[in-house]
């Protein structure tokens, strides 16, 4: 087992399977996911300190006890969606084993895609990065096509999609050449948070 | 009228009650890591708990009878 990945499992797994990679998506693509949620967030800090900074005192329009109910109903809400948009961007993700490679997707909290492509059928793997933002923060696409079928993966928004490309293609050349996988992974340099 | 507001802040109470339950699940049937999702499990079940206790707490204490009738309203 890759020793980063000892304590982890999914659901599926093989006996003979190791988990070499686990990918989610790059944390800025996650934080943009939540700006709505940061923003709601913000509004109600802002809300309250304007409230008590310019002395308005509110309890003459509203009840007192019906303002509390409100506020604290508003945290929940934004305490409860929270934990629904991490579900649903950090449950996206893709797993490379040294059998296979699983994107799972999840999409909102009732729908969750899985679909594999196994290691030795991949014939062409490419990274892409684009814009600026994610020149800056070293994030992208990988794509993995298989050889004949039309079967195709996207990793979407990844960290260092260039790092995750070159260790895919140690894999598989450590797999054709019955070469150690581990060391394929160790050959790999990545540029930032993968490794 | 009193009835009516219960019986919706009922309904709003089970789908706090509801939508902790999923997100509980999520943790834990879906984590890649145990000890992880144990951490993360524990965190959102104790502040969910105080936070659904003290939303229920603050609709009970609220006075409907006197904001009823400051609108011109009776329950």
């Amino acid at each position: 087992m890759h020793k980063r990945y000892a304590n982890y499992h999914f659901i599926g797994q093989r006996d003979d399977e190791e988990i070499l990679l686990i990918i989610h998506r790059h944390w800025f693509n996650i934080l943009v996911h939540f700006l709505g949620l940061i923003f709601a967030g913000l509004v109600l800090v802002f809300g309250s300190f304007s409230l008590f900074w310019f002395s308005i005192d509110i309890t003459t329009l509203i009840n007192s006890q019906l303002v509390d109910f409100l506020v604290n109903t508003l945290i929940l809400f934004i305490w409860l969606f929270f934990f629904f948009l991490w579900i649903d961007v950090w449950f996206d993700v893709w797993i490379v084993t040294n059998r296979r490679i699983i994107n799972i997707e999840q999409k909102g909290m009732f729908v969750r895609e899985i679909s594999e492509l196994q290691i030795d059928k991949i014939q062409d793997v490419t990274s892409e990065v684009i814009g600026v933002i994610p020149s800056i923060l070293n994030f992208g696409n990988v794509s993995v096509q298989t050889a004949g079928e039309q079967e195709h993966f996207e990793f979407y928004q990844v960290p260092d999609p260039t790092g995750i490309k070159n260790m895919i293609s140690h894999i598989i050349h450590a797999k054709e050449d019955n070469e150690s996988i581990e060391q394929a992974i160790n050959e790999t340099t990545f540029e930032n948070t993968i490794k | 009228m009193r009835q009516l507001l219960l019986v919706g802040y009922g309904l709003l109470f089970l789908s706090y009650i509801i939508a902790a339950g999923f997100i509980v699940f999520h943790f834990i049937r879906y984590s890649f890591n145990r000890s992880l999702a144990s951490l993360a499990v524990l965190l959102f079940v104790a502040v969910t708990s105080i936070l659904i206790l003290a939303n229920a707490l603050l609709f009970l204490a609220i006075p409907w009878n006197k904001i009823f009738t400051s609108i011109g309203l009776t329950l």
